[in-house]
């Protein structure tokens, strides 16, 4: 649960109805008067009335505190959510219009727009929804008025302090289905006070500034991918050298300073010396997720981009699992980097950046100089998740590699985002296009790098299979 | 593990926005209606040339309103009330055969139909969830402010076209006028502290 108030003074407007209330009072005052009917006079009364109770009941204080609360600040995408919106007035207003704004990621479902009527709240000065950002439900949870804590009652200003006024309040519940991945920002909630007969309105309009972030639908990955170098730390990846592990390296002659927990004594007994066993240690290691923002394929549903995402995702979970540092470096319209670290608070801060990723077109010719030193350092292993359809992309990871980093590619088939060629033209293009990417693709393994497309649909498991045999195909020399 | 999981069959559709709020259109059809009674009261007391512009400006502003509520126009309803009281004013000030005009706080009442009632329609024009307590309390308040103000003036007007009784009846509309400017007053200091 997760909430956020936003307190705002309203601009009171006359309805149509009123205006026509008052012509209608005006003209037949008139016509009383210049025709010296007293019937008119009576007309004019009995129009008088209604006019005369909206503008007495609506003369009153214009604050009102909305606050915006969600039952889950995450869900994963096709999910529900459900929004509350509480509205807090003073007196005398009577009914309340909620205009959710929900962002492009959400399906709104038929209560996004709601006409509630407000009541008078519950005095408890313990607890009020004030502006904390982090309140709790404390009432019955029966989602009708006075389900949250009430608010103290509050004086008015310009109002006289022996006398506070009541405040009202109401509650209205939006159900919100999660459309598209991301980071979605709810910037707008549109507030209309009616008075008892809906002819004086206080529009309002609050920034709740709340977020939800949507989840795309992930499964589990068991392959890791293997870094050329670990670090000293315990960890799952075999390493290059010797020492205490787990993995067979060889059987050799004792030398002084061999433990004795290491000697062979089966090969020792059939050739009469002592011979020792030499293990590779497990040990941890450090990669960085580098993904390609500068174009996708697809739509905010369905894209590269959130293929590289979902990826992206997987591998931190699996590799922060296997005690690995993971970082995160996004280069395109906009550059972001995550310094590594491990744990389950990092994940949470990948996945996070994750969400947020974004394309956002730019002209510029950005390479990897932008990118600090820490962002990428030089033992790590570099997972660049790209749809290689941008060759600053492209450039960036070779760049990478001309520089010493390890690094691997996963492409992200953009084809299959795309519509099938209806004119020949389009198949040409289409084509030329295709070889474009080729060129990329060998350039890359032309650099010493090994690439994998990620399909659209599928599992990434034979995928990272494919990315380890390649990896091994791949000539490395570190430059 | 912060990300929860869904297996695909779980994966849930939103429900189809509705696009037709008959509530809406019944409030509508209720304030055009109301506007047509006007025009037939027009109709009735237009016994003079002032009468018949007043039944052409009536259904006017039986058009506009018509027109307002079919197109979501709010103006309308203003334009139509404007339009209703002046054809009924015409009708009554110019009649000649000087009859008293008793059904004028009914005419009123009318008029406060197609003005309110008009607007509630706009107000409950989108799907909205909550709408039918919120126009079932206005329709209370509306009837018993309507109410009052018509079983006042018809009070009035009976006692102030009782021949000998005018008098009396121009006392008690005058000093129920200034109670009402006094308590207004009061009011709007009280508040300005």
């Amino acid at each position: 649960m997760t909430a956020t108030t936003q307190r705002s003074t309203g601009r009171r407007r006359a309805g149509p109805g009123l205006g026509a209330l008052a012509s209608a009072a005006v003209i037949a005052a008139l016509g009383a008067v210049i025709g010296g009917r007293p019937e008119l006079a009576g007309l004019a009364a009995v129009v008088t009335a209604p006019l005369l109770v909206s503008l007495l009941s609506s003369d009153g204080p214009r604050d009102l505190a909305v606050r915006l609360s969600f039952d889950s600040d995450r869900c994963t995408e096709g999910e529900r959510v459900t929004a509350a919106v509480d509205v807090e007035a003073d007196a005398p207003w009577s009914s309340a219009e909620v205009v959710l704004r929900a962002p492009r990621g959400f399906a709104a479902g038929p209560a996004v727009r709601s006409l509630v009527e407000l009541r008078p709240g519950t005095s408890d000065p313990d607890h009020g929804p004030g502006g904390d950002g982090d309140g709790a439900p404390g009432g019955d949870g029966d989602g009708g008025p006075g389900r949250y804590p009430a608010a103290p009652i509050e004086v008015p200003v310009g109002g006289e302090p022996w006398q506070p006024v009541d405040p009202v309040r109401a509650s209205v519940e939006v159900d919100l289905w999660a459309r598209a991945w991301g980071d979605h920002r709810f910037d707008a909630v549109d507030v209309v006070l009616h008075d008892r007969l809906g002819l004086v309105r206080l529009e309002a309009r609050t920034d709740p500034a709340a977020r939800v972030r949507v989840h795309p639908p992930v499964s589990k990955v068991q392959s890791l991918l293997d870094p050329r170098t670990t670090r000293l730390v315990v960890g799952a990846h075999r390493s290059r050298a010797r020492g205490r592990g787990i993995e067979l390296a060889d059987v050799r002659p004792h030398v002084t300073g061999d433990a004795l927990s290491t000697v062979n004594w089966r090969v020792t007994a059939r050739r009469g010396r002592l011979h020792v066993t030499d293990r590779h240690p497990e040990q941890a290691s450090d990669v960085v997720l580098f993904l390609d923002t500068f174009a996708e394929a697809g739509g905010a549903t369905d894209g590269t981009l959130r293929l590289a995402v979902t990826t992206a995702m997987l591998l931190a979970e699996r590799h922060l699992g296997a005690l690995d540092r993971v970082g995160l470096a996004e280069l395109g319209g906009v550059l972001r980097w995550l310094p590594m670290s491990t744990g389950v608070v990092q994940l949470q801060r990948i996945v996070d950046a994750l969400l947020d990723a974004n394309v956002i077109p730019s002209g510029v010719d950005k390479t990897i100089d932008v990118l600090p030193t820490r962002a990428v350092p030089d033992r790590a292993l570099v997972v660049g998740l790209s749809p290689l359809l941008d060759p600053r992309g492209m450039r960036a990871l070779v760049d990478l590699r001309a520089r010493g980093r390890d690094v691997v590619a996963l492409v992200c088939e953009p084809e299959a985002f795309l519509g099938p060629a209806t004119t020949p033209i389009e198949a040409t293009a289409r084509r030329i296009w295709r070889l474009e990417r080729e060129r990329f693709e060998v350039t890359l393994a032309e650099a010493g790098i090994a690439s994998a497309r990620l399909p659209r649909a599928g599992e990434l498991e034979p995928v990272l299979s494919g990315l380890l045999r390649a990896r091994r195909a791949v000539r490395v020399t570190r430059r | 593990m912060m990300m929860r999981l869904r297996l695909q069959e779980l994966v849930r559709t939103p429900p189809r926005a509705r696009r037709a709020e008959p509530v809406a259109w019944a409030l509508a059809g209720l304030a055009t209606v109301a506007g047509v009674a006007v025009v037939a009261l027009t109709l009735v007391r237009a016994d003079a040339p002032p009468g018949a512009v007043g039944v052409v400006l009536g259904l006017a502003g039986v058009i506009a309103l018509a027109g307002g509520l079919l197109r979501g126009a709010p103006g309308g309803v203003s334009w139509a009330t404007t339009a209703l009281t002046t054809g009924y004013v015409l009708a009554v000030a110019g009649s000649e055969n000087g009859g008293d005009a008793l059904e004028a706080p009914l005419v009123g009442v009318l008029l406060v139909v197609v003005a309110v009632v008009g607007t509630w329609s706009f107000d409950v024009r989108r799907p909205m969830v909550g709408r039918r307590e919120v126009l079932g309390a206005r329709a209370v308040a509306l009837v018993i402010v309507t109410g009052a103000g018509a079983a006042a003036s018809w009070l009035v007007l009976s006692i102030g076209l009782a021949g000998a009784a005018r008098g009396l009846g121009v006392t008690v509309a005058g000093l129920s006028a200034v109670v009402m400017l006094t308590a207004l007053g009061a009011g709007r200091l009280r508040r300005l502290g």
